[in-house]
């Protein structure tokens, strides 16, 4: 039995020497809080396993074997001390618990220096020492009991490997405390042989579970993985049948958060616009991407860098030393996001040109409905009445012949002008339009074209700065004005206005009325083709309807824009904005 | 029905100059003669309080809240014996169609044929 002692113990050293030399070698490749803390627990153990080979035999000199003895008994209470700070590192403890933790394991350790001398193996303990050794198990089995309680807590919702990680941690720590506990029941005799067996058994079992725990074979790592590798299929699955980019957010992220473990998971667009959220309220989404908002833990959140956006996963404190790898899947994942992304996004582009298609052919559709009446009407005015003139002749007298005559002119004339306005509203469309620019004096070109346009009727001209030159396609200033003009007399009342201003490098001319002002439904559609006032609601005579069109759009092919100006108490106001250095 | 008594026809029109050429084109034939002239649903409705003509020519582009084809079915509850044609500048057969009230549809630039349609609507012997 003393035999199979030795070797249990010769074994126990082997591993807890290996423990905290890969611990010492896993935070010197990664340094960190955790890591440090956790070399600082299997180192402690390293060295007491060595010490405690190296203590004198029985018939050594006291005075040497004390002080290699009290050496252990320090180094040992350091370990559970350690063990808690490495709990700690993920979620740390109440004050009062981690300052107790402290000031217990300090007082412990330095209190072994003051004893006279320690008792050897055998010898009865002093009442000190027996209050020494109490006080050591409870430092010892709360400390770790702690640990092991917050570990296997913590690990439910995990991703498989850390949850099994902390799990064998939990255990290791457990083990060890019960080894501690027995060895402290056998008293100061050491305990039965098999006893002693028993603790050095515990003991040893530990030491698998510690390195299980802390840095498992890449087989297990694999075989643990299962779960979330099956998971990560289904998340290309997902990813392989979403036809929308909001889809691809919706079905991918509860698979994402559950890779990793994680709270929660927003998918993000290259412009910042949320495309799904899993685990967390759209009003929520802002201060999880907000990395300075408060109560935000930096470490906890994972971005995966996309190349049509992000991917970004709250995680929890044991993510990043537990579940590396699973985010290391989550890599694998952002190359077949972007995919779907990118295929949605296309996918969208093309329902969209078909929505743009079907709206211009429907435009299209009213435009030749629309154009067809225009059209009709003034041809048939022409048509019946010069048939009248032509099979009645006879019966109809010089001044109803006259009356007919001025129609089929009115009419004629009213063809005229549709069919202009048809052809440059074409040729706008088409992008034919080249505007001839030639610099020219505003004001007085605005006063001639007011008083040559509607000689009775006075428009005020208010051109500043007065002698204000521009370089304008001057046939496209006069078309402009003249037609934001004609409806101010048609559907407007006087005064009207027509003025001029000089805006940075463009020239705004705005013409108002004071009439009724433009129906609210009108507003949106007024430079639409073939918009009209409701004519339900107006007896006044009707233009083409593309006046407002045919503004803008020459407008825009000088470089500039025209507009409806809203808020205008009463009455009307269009303007309109030109280059002042001509069309760029 | 005599085949030369006179029938009478109501014109609603918002566009003067096509309701004297509806006029011009409908008197050629002596037996047709106007009773009245409204450039709205509302006036047309008016209108029938005073007479029930034998023929509506109805636009649809009319002033007021109603188009013409929608006052069609008014106009007819008023004055079941009136026949209406609808007579508009729009490609509007199949609405025409499949609205009871209105008896025929005829597009304003086959102005030409106005005069056969109404003829025929009211049994009129285009040849008396």
């Amino acid at each position: 039995m003393e035999a199979a002692l030795g070797v249990l113990r010769n074994v126990q050293t082997v591993l807890y020497v290996g423990l905290g030399v890969s611990a010492f070698w896993a935070w010197h490749r990664r340094r960190g809080p955790t890591r440090a803390w956790m070399a600082g627990t299997f180192g402690v153990l390293a060295v007491v396993t060595l010490v405690g080979l190296l203590l004198p035999d029985e018939n050594a000199p006291r005075s040497s074997a004390d002080w290699a003895s009290r050496t252990v008994l320090m180094l040992i209470v350091l370990f559970p001390y350690f063990l808690f700070r490495f709990a700690a590192s993920f979620r740390r403890r109440p004050e009062w618990v981690e300052v107790g933790a402290l000031a217990l394991t300090i007082v412990l350790g330095l209190s072994v220096y003051l004893f006279d001398e320690l008792p050897r193996q055998g010898e009865a303990w002093g009442s000190a020492f027996g209050v020494w050794v109490l006080g050591f198990l409870v430092q010892w089995v709360s400390l770790s009991a702690v640990v092991a309680f917050e570990l296997w807590r913590s690990g439910h919702g995990q991703p498989t490997v850390s949850r099994r990680r902390m799990r064998l941690l939990s255990f290791g720590s457990i083990g060890l405390a019960l080894a501690l506990v027995l060895a402290g029941a056998a008293g100061s005799g050491g305990g039965s042989t098999t006893s002693r067996f028993v603790v050095q058994l515990l003991s040893l079992a530990s030491a698998p579970l510690f390195l299980l725990g802390f840095n498992p074979p890449r087989f297990l790592l694999a075989a643990w993985r299962r779960p979330e590798l099956l998971e990560l299929r289904s998340a290309e699955e997902v990813l392989m049948r979403a036809v929308t980019q909001s889809e691809v957010g919706e079905r991918l992220l509860p698979h994402v958060t559950r890779i990793v473990g994680g709270k929660a998971s927003v998918l993000v667009d290259r412009d910042g616009h949320v495309l799904g959220v899993d685990g967390v309220s759209l009003g929520d989404v802002g201060q999880l991407l907000d990395p300075t908002a408060k109560g935000h833990r930096p470490e906890e959140i994972i971005v995966i860098p996309l190349r049509s956006g992000r991917l970004v996963v709250q995680a929890t404190p044991y993510t990043p030393y537990f579940a590396r790898s699973e985010t290391e899947l989550l890599d694998t994942l952002a190359t077949f996001t972007d995919l779907a992304l990118s295929r949605a996004e296309l996918s969208e582009r093309e329902r969209q040109t078909a929505i743009e298609l079907h709206a211009a052919n429907e435009a299209m559709r009213e435009f030749v409905a629309i154009a067809s009446h225009d059209l009709r009407t003034p041809v048939t005015v022409i048509k019946g009445f010069a048939s009248a003139l032509e099979s009645d002749r006879g019966a109809i007298s010089a001044e109803q012949r006259q009356q007919h005559l001025g129609t089929i002119r009115r009419h004629a004339d009213h063809l005229g002008v549709i069919i202009d306005d048809l052809l440059t509203t074409s040729r706008l469309d088409a992008g034919v339009i080249e505007p001839t620019p030639t610099e020219i004096e505003l004001g007085p070109f605005l006063r001639r074209l007011a008083i040559d346009l509607h000689p009775d009727v006075p428009v005020t001209v208010d051109v500043g700065p007065a002698d204000l030159r521009i370089r304008v396609d001057c046939d496209h200033l006069q078309r402009m004005v003249t037609n934001y003009l004609e409806n101010a007399f048609r559907y407007g009342e006087p005064p009207v206005t027509l003025r001029a201003r000089l805006v940075e490098e463009f020239v705004e001319i705005a013409v108002c009325d004071e009439g009724r002002g433009v129906p609210p439904e009108f507003v949106d559609r007024a430079f639409e083709k073939f918009a009209r006032v409701d004519k339900r609601h107006s007896k006044e005579s009707q233009g083409t309807g593309l006046g407002l069109a045919i503004v803008r759009g020459l407008a825009r092919a000088s470089g500039g824009d025209a507009w409806f100006v809203p808020n205008v108490r009463d009455g009307a106001c269009f303007a309109l904005r030109l280059p002042v250095s001509g069309p760029s | 029905m005599a085949a030369d008594s006179t029938r009478s026809f109501a014109i609603v029109e918002d566009q003067p100059d096509m309701c004297v050429l509806i006029r011009l084109a409908l008197t050629r034939d002596p037996r047709l003669q106007a009773a009245g002239e409204a450039s709205s649903a509302d006036e047309a409705l008016a209108l029938l309080d005073e007479c029930e003509p034998a023929l509506i020519i109805l636009d649809h582009s009319i002033e007021g809240e109603m188009m013409g084809l929608e006052a069609a079915p008014l106009l007819k509850a008023k004055a079941a014996g009136s026949k209406i044609l609808l007579f508009t500048a729009h490609d509007m057969s199949g609405e025409a169609a499949s609205e009871p009230a209105v008896d025929a549809f005829l597009r304003k630039d086959r102005i030409d044929q106005l005069l056969a349609t109404a003829q025929r609507l009211l049994g009129l012997d285009p040849a008396a």
